[in-house]
């Protein structure tokens, strides 16, 4: 099911250049968001085949119409409380370096349109390790979205 | 001025094709030297004479100028006025090459300075033409149409040339705007169709015609000029190139004496000419009129030529130039270089396919669809019996077409193997060599990534091969063989592969030199190199890190070594395998898959998953039967090994190198359960292990336990890649299928596992295990890599493999002894109720007194000797005595060649084991429990031997330290033990600089060496080298030991002043010898 027309494409205007259309999604009880210039489709194919001796933060491999795609726990590469598969996880798949790679998120939730001169920096306080894979944060009604940096989070390491 | 891109992007491919052949064209017309073989020279010289057509009115000056004389020379040789000697050919292949260079940058090429090759060129013709020839080829003559303009300006010698054999010359001219551009035509086609029937001599677009805006003599027409020879007559001429006859001048004589003025040779410019002053003698046209504007004549419809019907044309649309970045030159010879002078195109990829199999796809594709109509109207129907056939159907035709669209990609090897010919022949000539190449099978095709790839590999073995293999033909001839060496470059197909060899029939390869320079880099040891045979020691050389070029040659010193061929055809899914036999030759034999893209492969079933395995490198697939599992896998240590027709191959667990868990079938519920088993050889309920009788058959029905069930049995898979071997256990094996390689991501590149994955019929994804990753992960018994690669020892056990007799006998029942044959005395058969027990001991009587006997038990942690009436007694003579070890038969003698394993299995009274007829056997130190069970045996001895040394006393083996050198514990420590046991002090080294230390340090102590001759650091010869020529120790004797004693090293060791040569732990010949040399 691809993200084709967005609910919130017609706000843009409304913060002119500097608006951000955030694709959010949920790694436990966080509320986090990408760019969604990053993101491909959003895909509930949840047949991996896993794969021994990989890096612990990859969490199998998905065929895409053909294509092999690396699927990313993105909770576990953050840190954060591992993601499993159930019946609200998704795959993301983001197109980075001309590359597919799914990123598998506990819950999607909404995109949204933001101002990018409201994303305040990281909260100083995150832990270094989860601090460098996020570029900021926005708030949005009474909820905090973390932005993630998929550059840093799609780094192999 | 330039055409358009389009037109002069045709002229280059139509070039290339041209210059393609023209390499083996002009080997060969070089070999038949007086002997001509008139087509072939025609075939290059209409070559030449092409390409100069082309650039003639696309305005490449250079390209024209350089293909012209090119022309001349091989038109002297067609005309036998000159012998196509090796040297004149290879002017004209330098200048061929040059034309490439040239073509391959048309947009610079009227820059490139061509002077080296005109003269080279022209000295040739000059040198071969007669006085008059001469004069005639520096005359120049204008020719001009009726009108009195200058068309124009050729030598009289290159006209009286083209006019040779009766032809007609004539002036045609084309004006392209009208008779070509109007008429939709192409101005190559009209050169192409004029040759035809006749030699387009010269073509020349004269745009000065044009004239310009300024002048006001704009002239709406853009002539062509073309001076054209053909035994065509003059009246016939007209209809057949459809030109008005306005346009046709025949000249009238063929010297064109009388119809061309004489002008001088610098006047180059036909426009210079023409301004001249009227000329005495004018060119006589027999039909003079205008020939202006409005051609009438209907040009031919040309069409196009049937060499290229099965071409598609030339893409003209020029992809963006980010991508054109990624595109391969060494692709297709279609493809050239268009540089961004000429802007617009830039190269792209393309492949040339025969129309028969664009046809072909065309059918599928029609058949494909027929076939989804079919199915979507069965599902609509909801009619499962036509569901059925539609699927069968799509099968057909999906199976088809993905053959048909891999032959597109097929291309002949013979695109490669057609270099070599000019290789060879340029290097015989570096080298001073005769070298004949042999090409075989070039029509056998690869997949064109296989065929990028392989280039480079094959370049440098048959470089190799010419530099490395063949000799001088001096040294050919002592040899008694022909001078003419032979390198013989063959393709074919074999059970789904192609197999690529070279083979020349030079020296072959000095694997002694390879092996010695391996030991020296400490790529092997020297133990493992004694133990190697000629095949793997010649392998060796693949081995990175080893360059065995004596000196480095221009040719081949380049630093890439075989290694880095190796790793190149890895790459491409090929194996190599050295032969070489001295003095006949070397043959490199390549397998290569036909694709890469589609493999077939066997599925495995690990876990959960499956996993496909190139069946490339399946050797074969074994399941054995649950209650035979004992008989086949053994325990070395703590590796598990498989016993395969007296081989001994590892066994590496997926399940455990993937980090899995094992499991297996329950044969009650169906379901996949997890396998406990640590080794395969347990049993799976633990009260079944202790009363397992092996042997005893059960029938399999009648246990419901799982071990004998068919769940229960082990699946292996017998994997080879390049110089590993190893048996994977995996859970359950599945079928064979054709699988589509796709790549891993980025962030699984780091998995050596895997190879890559592939999609299966159900859109589940399968990874592809790759096999010498796995044996990596799996670290083969902690072999290193370079260890692995030598592929000496791919059991677990480290050691060398040595030639040895022994004596086998049996402890245990299970339990296979052996013992040197050298050492034993005698073998007797006794019953258990003859031997006595007194004082505590084992006696027997023998032979009028009483033999002390032991048991291997009283020493080694080993089985009980078997409780039995029949016994054998092994009688050896230790410390001056005889004594008998007590054994069960059956007694058994070998010679073989075996690879001692001294670690794993060592304890005291056991030197070491090895594998002997599929089993592992324990080899029996006899001296070593004499030693432990009787100290006082040699306790006595030693001191009396330390004592006399010291005083120099009479006793035997006084002062006579031998310094034994050996650097296998094993032999070191049996042959240190049996000289001592005769009398002898022994200093032990473990290589040869320890015991040169040793010998310098301690100068007058040592009046004996015995040595092995194969050692790490420094070699028995080289030790040897060392003592003759130091004064100190030149009389000293030294004696070496070889595990086989061959001619060559018995004629190497006399060199180098070996004294005596010894079989190892022929324990009776070497006492001998060492007494002859010390008494």
């Amino acid at each position: 099911m691809a993200v084709a027309d967005t609910p919130h494409a017609g706000e843009a205007s409304e913060f002119g250049d500097d608006s951000l259309q955030l694709c959010c999604f949920f790694l436990g009880d966080l509320l986090c968001g990408i760019d969604i210039c990053w993101v491909q489709e959003i895909n509930r194919n949840l047949s991996l085949t896993q794969v021994p001796l990989a890096p612990e933060y990859v969490m199998g491999i998905m065929n895409l119409r053909g294509r092999i795609v690396t699927v990313i726990n993105l909770g576990r590469k953050l840190g954060l409380t591992p993601g499993t598969l159930g019946g609200r996880s998704r795959v993301i798949i983001v197109n980075h370096r001309e590359e597919y790679i799914g990123l598998l998120v506990d819950r999607i939730d909404d995109v949204l349109t933001i101002d990018s001169r409201d994303i305040a920096p990281p909260p100083a306080n995150m832990e270094d390790r989860k601090g460098k894979y996020f570029t900021g944060a926005c708030k949005k009604g009474h909820e905090l979205i973390s932005i993630l940096d998929v550059e840093a989070v799609l780094v192999e390491e | 001025m330039m055409m358009d891109d389009e037109t002069l992007q045709m002229y280059v491919e139509e070039a290339g094709e041209h210059l393609e052949d023209i390499e083996s064209d002009l080997l060969a017309i070089e070999q038949d030297g007086e002997n001509l073989d008139e087509e072939l020279v025609n075939k290059v010289f209409r070559a030449a004479h092409s390409i100069k057509g082309g650039a003639g009115f696309l305005g490449l000056t250079t390209v024209k100028e350089l293909s012209h004389k090119i022309e001349n020379v091989l038109d002297m040789v067609r005309n036998r006025e000159l012998v196509p000697t090796p040297d004149v050919v290879n002017v004209i292949l330098l200048a061929f090459d040059f034309l490439s260079q040239l073509l391959a940058d048309v947009g610079n090429s009227n820059n490139a300075d061509i002077s080296e090759h005109l003269q080279a060129l022209e000295g040739l013709v000059q040198a071969n033409i007669s006085p008059a020839e001469k004069q005639s080829a520096e005359k120049m003559v204008a020719l001009r149409h009726p009108d009195g303009r200058v068309a124009f300006t050729v030598s009289e010698l290159g006209l009286q040339q083209a006019a040779k054999g009766g032809k007609y010359l004539y002036l045609l001219e084309y004006d392209l705007i009208h008779d070509v551009q109007q008429q939709d035509k192409n101005p190559l086609e009209i050169i192409k169709a004029l040759q035809d029937s006749g030699e387009v001599v010269d073509v020349k677009v004269d745009y000065e015609a044009v004239g310009t805006l300024e002048d006001g003599k704009f002239a709406n027409r853009l002539p062509m000029n073309v001076l054209y020879a053909s035994i065509i007559e003059p009246d016939l001429l007209g209809t057949l190139l459809e030109l008005d006859d306005r346009q046709i001048t025949p000249l009238e004589e063929k010297t064109g004496q009388p119809a061309a003025e004489s002008a001088a040779p610098e006047k180059s410019e036909p426009e210079k000419a023409a301004s001249t002053p009227a000329a005495p003698e004018e060119v006589a046209a027999a039909t003079a009129a205008s020939p202006a504007a409005g051609g009438t004549g209907n040009a031919e419809q040309f069409a196009a030529p049937a060499a290229s019907a099965g071409e598609p044309p030339a893409a003209p649309a020029a992809p963006p130039a980010a991508t054109a970045g990624s595109a391969k030159p060494a692709a297709a010879r279609a493809e050239k270089k268009n540089p961004a002078a000429t802007g617009g195109s830039s190269q792209s990829e393309t492949v040339r396919v025969h129309v028969s199999i664009l046809d072909q796809l065309m059918n599928l594709a029609g058949e494909l669809v027929l076939a989804r109509n079919q199915l979507l109207q069965a599902i609509n129907n909801g009619d499962r019996s036509e569901r059925v056939t539609a699927g069968q159907r799509i099968d057909l035709v999906t199976s088809e077409l993905q053959e048909a669209i891999m032959l597109t990609r097929m291309q002949p090897v013979g695109n490669i193997f057609n270099k070599f010919p000019r290789v060879i022949r340029d290097m015989s000539r570096n080298l001073g060599k005769q070298i004949e190449l042999v090409l075989e099978g070039k029509e056998v095709e690869l997949d064109k990534t296989i065929m990028e790839g392989l280039g480079d590999p094959l370049t440098h073995l048959v470089r190799n091969s010419a530099d490395h293999g063949i000799e001088t033909p001096d040294e050919r001839l002592a040899k008694g063989k022909d001078p003419v060496g032979r390198i013989v470059l063959r393709a074919y197909h074999e059970s789904g592969q192609v197999n690529i060899e070279i083979s020349d029939d030079g020296r072959g390869l000095n694997t002694e030199k390879i092996c010695a320079k391996a030991i020296e880099k400490g790529l092997i040891t020297a133990e493992q190199a004694a133990g190697m045979s000629e095949v793997e020691k010649a392998n060796l050389i693949m081995m990175p890190g080893l360059s065995t070029a004596e000196k480095v040659t221009e040719v081949s010193g380049r630093g890439v070594g075989m290694d880095v061929v190796k790793s190149n055809l890895d790459k491409l899914g090929g194996q190599v395998d050295i032969e070489t036999e001295p003095d006949l030759g070397t043959t490199i034999r390549i397998k290569l898959p036909l694709t890469l893209a589609i493999i077939p492969s066997l599925l495995v079933v690990v876990g959960r998953d499956r996993y496909a395995i190139p069946q490339v490198n399946v050797n074969e697939m074994l399941r054995i039967a649950a209650d035979k599992v004992r008989e086949r896998i053994e325990t070395v240590g703590d590796a598990e090994v498989l016993m395969l027709r007296g081989e001994l191959i590892p066994i590496i667990h997926l399940a455990r190198v993937l980090g899995l868990e094992n499991t297996y079938l329950d044969p009650q519920t169906g379901e996949r359960r997890p396998d406990r088993r640590v080794r395969l050889a347990d049993a799976r309920l633990d009260q079944a292990a202790a009363d397992d009788e092996p042997g005893t058959p059960v029938p399999a029905e009648a246990l419901p336990e799982r071990r004998h069930h068919y769940t229960s049995d082990v699946n292996l898979v017998i994997i080879s890649s390049g110089n590993f071997k190893y048996a994977l256990v995996v859970d359950d094996l599945h079928d064979t299928e054709e699988i589509v390689v796709k790549p891993l991501g980025r962030h699984l590149k780091h998995c050596q596992a895997y190879a890559g994955a592939t999609i299966m019929g159900d859109g589940q994804v399968a990874l592809i295990l790759d096999a010498p990753g796995l044996a990596n992960l799996a670290e083969l018994a902690s072999l290193t890599g370079t260890e692995q690669q030598a592929g000496s020892t791919a059991g677990p056990e480290a050691g060398k493999t040595t030639k040895l007799s022994l004596l086998l006998f049996r402890n245990a029942p299970e339990e296979q002894c052996a013992v040197p044959l050298n050492l034993v005395a005698r073998v007797e058969q006794i019953k258990a109720s003859d031997i006595e027990f007194k004082g505590g001991k084992k006696v027997l009587q023998y032979r009028g007194g009483s033999l002390m006997l032991y048991a291997l038990e009283e020493v080694a942690n080993v089985g009980m000797l078997e409780n039995r009436e029949e016994l054998i007694v092994i009688i050896f003579p230790i410390a001056g005595r005889e004594v008998g070890l007590l054994a069960a038969p059956p007694v058994d003698a070998v010679e073989l060649a075996v690879t001692v394993d001294d670690v794993t299995l060592r304890q005291n009274g056991i030197s070491g084991s090895a594998i002997i007829e599929g089993q592992t056997t324990l080899i029996i130190d006899i001296f070593e429990i004499m030693e432990t069970l009787n100290p006082e045996w040699f306790a006595e001895r030693r001191p009396a031997g330390q004592e006399a040394g010291d005083t120099n006393g009479p006793a035997a083996g006084a002062d006579k330290a031998v310094l034994v050198v050996e650097d296998s514990d094993f032999f070191r420590n049996q042959v240190k033990k049996f000289i001592e046991n005769d009398g002898y002090q022994v200093v032990a080294a473990e290589d040869g600089q320890v015991a040169w230390d040793y010998l310098r340090e301690h100068a007058g102590e040592i009046s004996l060496v015995v040595t092995d001759l194969e050692m790490p650091n420094l070699d028995g010869f080289e030790l040897t080298k060392l003592i003759k020529e130091d004064e100190r120790f030149n009389t000293l004797p030294v004696i070496a030991l070889t595990s086989l004693a061959s001619e060559e090293n018995i004629a190497k060791g006399k060199a180098v002043g070996i004294d005596d040569y010894q079989i190892k732990l022929d324990k009776e010949k070497l006492l001998q010898s060492i007494a002859g040399y010390l008494h």
